[in-house]
């Protein structure tokens, strides 16, 4: 038994292909439409957008590491320049130069009449 | 500027009258480009959801919101290409995934879903134009002076590219030996 029905092609049956058509095109409709979106309940409340929004925390968290991280340093930092630890390195030789040297290479030069 | 309460209603309800007139118009577009359905709908509701935001932060008003509706679902469809659909909008679920089935088949109905599996194929190599046509035609029953209007085109042009479209159909799926529905 043939069960290969050849597709309507000719004016006498075109109305088969018609059937064929909308019955797909139907298949692909969803069944059930979607009711009408209502985009003016999804609006945020005023106020609570800057609490709610979680890249504009992030930011704060990113700024407030970076502040700490500068102002650590430049904390620490004076806190080394002012004590006794610091030594400088003579390039010449490869070998840390005395205290001494650096004193007198950052002490205000005086100025000759 | 704000709209008071009563102009809000009125904007409300006209929102509400352009989503039951032509949601299914601007899904046979999105759906026409892309052939997947759950895609074509939330490309609809995106372009709905556009509408609204215009009207919110624009101070001129759409002359033809139906156009622009048509418009912005053919960009949103051409953007899905480009991806960006994904980033800008909706998320999309798996496209052309092949023929899905909203419910479950017995036996009798596979002779159905082979037939509209071959049709989905042939309808893939077709130009997204001559989709249109087709989508338009039989998924929403429109006539042809009806989708000359709503494409802007010539109601005799329509007659012919649907005509040949459907030849170009029938040839390709008696070719493959397609049966017609049981």
């Amino acid at each position: 038994m043939n069960t290969t029905t050849r597709i309507p092609n000719t004016p006498e049956d075109g109305a088969g292909l018609d059937q064929l058509l909308a019955a797909y095109f139907r298949s692909e409709m969803p069944t059930r439409w979607p009711a009408t979106p209502v985009p003016w309940a999804e609006k945020p409340q005023a106020g609570t957008n800057h609490v709610a929004n979680p890249s504009r925390k992030s930011r704060w968290a990113l700024a407030a590491s970076v502040a700490l991280l500068i102002g650590g340093g430049w904390y620490l930092s004076g806190h080394m320049t002012d004590g006794k630890t610091k030594q400088g390195l003579d390039l010449g030789t490869g070998e840390a130069a005395p205290p001494k040297v650096i004193k007198d290479h950052m002490a205000p030069k005086t100025k000759t009449p | 500027m704000k709209a008071n309460p009563p102009a809000a209603d009125r904007r409300r309800a006209e929102f509400e009258t352009l989503y039951a007139r032509h949601s299914r118009e601007v899904w046979a577009l999105a759906y026409a480009r892309w052939m997947d359905a759950d895609l074509a709908l939330d490309i609809a509701q995106e372009a709905f959801l556009r509408l609204w935001k215009h009207w919110e932060s624009a101070d001129q008003d759409i002359q033809n919101p139906r156009a622009w509706l048509l418009r912005v679902a053919r960009n949103l469809a051409e953007d899905y290409a480009k991806s960006s659909f994904r980033r800008n909008g909706t998320t999309p679920p798996q496209l052309m995934n092949g023929v899905r089935s909203r419910e479950p088949l017995p036996l009798d109905q596979m002779e159905q879903s082979e037939a509209f599996a071959r049709i989905r194929d042939t309808l893939e190599e077709m130009p997204p134009s001559d989709r249109e046509l087709l989508t338009l035609r039989y998924a929403l029953e429109y006539d042809a002076g009806h989708i000359a209007e709503l494409l802007g085109i010539n109601a005799t042009a329509v007659h012919m590219r649907l005509s040949r479209a459907r030849q170009r159909l029938a040839d390709k799926l008696t070719a493959q030996g397609t049966t017609a529905i049981p």
